[in-house]
């Protein structure tokens, strides 16, 4: 029995040596490395609904669970990997006869799966097409922060100071169940902030519509199913009760992608600070606005803060060859929201080392989704384009760094 | 009819059978330590597994937890020569869940022809059909064996096993069964084969096939093959077709080497499954797994107040690819235990593992952990 002592005690040792051994037990990711973190100081009910919100965002649902009866993916994190910005595999479709949304035919959005016993949407021939990759999650709580004023301010409808940006908020109506002490809510127009043409004026309404049509999940807020206009509008295959989900979990999404905290530019660079003064020169932010300040908040890290997005969150005309030539809300076929330029640089961390730009993911360098830049944007486009090779390289360091 | 009595007699008269001491699957259920016997009839046993485990994932603590794994109570009795009954129940999670793992009826009509029935061990992998705590040498089972394997897998069936002899010291042995098979819990949130496990009444009125033959050319080795496939969701109802008949097959290869206090082990499985076309893209249709063991005993009889005892050291790779046609989806884990066996039946084991997992998206994670488990038959 002497000899088991002998022998425990190291073993014992060992043990408490793996234990105290962080590289052994994986270490956490370095801060501001991923979109997945929550902005500091949340109070622990906010925290509390943060964390129930980050399950819910991963979860997907199954048949039994109410998923469909059409449905494009079954969950939050199917279309957001590691919260951030989707690739062409997962991008939505909607489609439209001209400028009409075709209700009657399935649109605007096509949901292209369906569960077993249930018909998915087909394109209708002759429909409009429009591909919307999916964006981040991150930071929007921050974009939500920011009073209209700040943003209107940047609003030059009719381009009078003729520098050919001539960006304009989207006016959009607010669903009902979006009550009017939430940002976006109420009766009247309200302007859009979510969305690739700034469609969406809240976060609840963002959230609760794709729970509703990206994975045909109902809920309190979008209590009934969406059916498929193509199939005689008959709800088959899902025998799940209506609502499927309640309130709560819809809201406790929205807390999460509300504080879930953009992550910060990297290192600047010699290199990266040249490119900040060309993208200034090529009137890049002109659009790309750089900063844009939130009002007041009860939670601090939102509270009266320089949101560094770098985006006016305003329409702008992006030529015929970005166009989709169909309307959204008030914004016309030509129009789109300037994207926020901000985690561009972890995002091919979260992509399998590639990347996608433009709102449908055509473009896989920054290089190409500047050139592809038209309408409003050709003079900044074309101010690139006359840059010297390295003088281009270095924007692009800068853009990188965000 | 003619040519299947003509073949039976033909496997029953042919070739003397062998004075084999080898048990029909080392370590498989009749080659348990069986504790007590009431009478000349019935035996029981059992084993139990209880565990501390302190994991984490990225750098935070995602377990940390005392588990009483498990405590399966099995049961023997030899009715007549020919005849033979065996049972295993199991509680888990404290007792909040509980299971007829195994109740099986043989009746040998010769040593190459046993008729079995009942709930029986799929014969799908050799881990399936010796998974019992006391007998691994790490804590945790492999990767392959609970996530594409579902171990433990049984299901209601019948069917026959047997051995041949083809020389002395060589020996084939197959199991070949019709059983409930999976059902559509395949696919609750992604492909998981053991979601569609449990299913006491056929969910879809057609049988499956599980099967398995395994040859060992000398007494120290063996190797085989085994699959399971069958139609997995309901297609009809009261007659009328409601969906399109999807099949699930799993394929697998299994083998062991022991040389002296050494042994190698190791399994592979593959699963193909038919998936809505709806969900094409979303489920994985073909799933892969390995794993590969190495074994050593040593220090025996190191204490003399424990002249049986020994140390066994082990090291496991095991690797699931989840989609095989993804990039990513995917866990890599790397396994390294040590053990102690105060007498053969009772172990005592330390893990440390470490997991390199990939999701859909190709985001790698990592995860670590320490695990000290006791299991012992009784």
């Amino acid at each position: 029995m002497r000899n088991l002592v002998r022998y425990a005690a190291p073993l014992a040792m060992v043990w408490l040596t793996l234990v105290g051994c962080d590289t052994l037990f994986t270490e956490q990711p370095p801060a501001g490395e991923d979109f997945e973190s929550p902005l500091d100081g949340l109070d622990p009910e906010t925290a509390r609904m943060f964390a129930k919100g980050d399950e819910n965002f991963e979860h997907v649902f199954s048949v039994d669970e109410g998923v469909g009866p059409i449905f494009n993916n079954m969950s939050c994190g199917g279309c957001h990997p590691g919260d951030g910005r989707g690739t062409p595999n997962e991008a939505l479709v909607r489609f439209s006869m001209g400028t009409d949304l075709v209700p009657e035919l399935g649109g605007p959005q096509l949901q292209d799966r369906a569960i077993p016993g249930s018909q998915p949407e087909t394109l209708p021939p002759g429909a409009d097409r429009s591909l919307r990759l999916p964006p981040p999650v991150f930071g929007v709580g921050f974009i939500e922060a920011i009073p209209v004023t700040t943003i209107l301010a940047n609003a030059d409808e009719t381009d009078t100071d003729l520098d050919s940006i001539s960006g304009r908020p989207n006016w959009v109506t607010a669903p009902d169940f979006v009550p009017p002490t939430e940002v976006g809510g109420g009766p009247g127009l309200q302007l859009g902030r979510f969305g690739r043409k700034a469609n969406v004026s809240s976060l609840i309404q963002q959230v609760s519509e794709a729970y509703h049509q990206d994975m045909g999940v109902t809920s309190d807020f979008l209590p009934t199913e969406n059916e498929n206009p193509q199939a005689g509008g008959v709800a088959v295959g899902d025998d799940v009760a209506d609502p499927e989900i309640p309130a709560l979990t819809v809201l406790e999404t929205v807390v999460y992608v509300r504080f879930l905290s953009p992550p910060a530019q990297g290192e600047r660079t010699d290199q990266v600070k040249r490119g900040e003064q060309l993208f200034e020169a090529a009137a890049c932010a002109s659009c790309h606005v750089p900063s844009m300040k939130t009002g007041p908040h009860a939670i601090a890290a939102l509270n009266q803060v320089d949101v560094p997005l770098y985006s006016d969150l305003l329409l702008h005309d992006m030529g015929p060859g970005l166009a989709d030539n169909r309307p959204d809300g008030s914004a016309d076929g030509y129009e789109w929201k300037t994207a926020p330029l901000w985690g561009t640089r972890i995002i091919e961390d979260f992509l399998n080392g590639q990347v996608f730009f433009l709102h449908d993911g055509r473009a896989t360098s920054i290089r190409e989704a500047i050139q592809m830049h038209g309408g409003e944007a050709q003079p900044s486009r074309d101010n690139f384009m006359n840059l010297s090779p390295q003088e281009q390289d270095d924007l692009i360091a800068f853009i990188e760094s965000l | 009819m003619k040519i299947a009595t003509a073949a039976l007699l033909l496997l029953v008269a042919t070739a003397a059978s062998a004075d084999d001491e080898r048990p029909f699957v080392p370590g498989g259920i009749y080659d348990k330590p069986f504790i007590l016997q009431v009478g000349e009839g019935a035996k029981f046993g059992g084993y139990a597994d209880a565990q501390y485990r302190y994991e984490r994932a990225d750098g935070f603590v995602s377990e940390q937890s005392f588990i009483l794994e498990r405590i399966n109570l099995f049961a023997f009795a030899a009715l007549s020569e020919r005849v033979r009954l065996a049972a295993e129940l199991e509680f888990e999670d404290g007792g909040e869940e509980v299971k007829i793992e195994l109740a099986i009826v043989d009746f040998e009509i010769h040593q190459r022809l046993t008729f079995r029935a009942g709930i029986l061990l799929s014969p799908l992998g050799r881990f399936n059909l010796t998974h019992d705590s006391p007998a691994q040498y790490l804590v945790d089972r492999p990767l392959v064996s609970t996530r594409l394997i579902p171990t433990t897998f049984s299901e209601p069936g019948m069917g026959f096993l047997g051995a041949f002899y083809p020389t002395t010291n060589s020996r084939v042995t197959y199991e070949a069964y019709l059983v409930n098979g999976l059902d559509d819990g395949i696919l609750s949130d992604r492909t998981f084969i053991p979601g569609g496990k449990s299913n006491f009444e056929d969910n879809n009125n057609h049988p499956s096939f599980v099967g398995r033959l395994e040859v060992s050319p000398f007494p120290s080795g063996e190797i085989a093959v085994s699959a399971h496939t069958g139609p997995y969701n309901e297609w009809e109802e009261e007659g009328v077709k409601i969906d399109e008949r999807r099949d699930v097959t799993i394929v697998t290869i299994d083998g062991e080497y022991r040389f002296r206090s050494l042994a190698f082990l190791g399994e592979y499985a593959r699963d193909f499954v038919d998936i809505p076309e709806g969900f094409v893209g979303l489920f994985a249709e073909k799933q892969q797994g390995i794993y590969l063991e190495g074994r050593v005993d040593f220090l025996r009889g190191l204490f003399k107040e424990m002249p049986n005892s020994f140390f066994a050291g082990a090291v496991r790779y095991d690797y699931v690819d989840f989609d095989t046609d993804r990039e990513g989806d995917d866990h890599t884990r790397l396994t390294l235990g040590l053990g102690f066996r105060p007498v053969p039946a009772t172990v005592f084991k330390l893990d440390y593992h470490y997991n390199w997992l990939n999701d859909r998206f190709n985001i790698a994670g990592r995860e670590a952990g320490v695990v000290f488990g006791v299991a012992t038959y009784f």
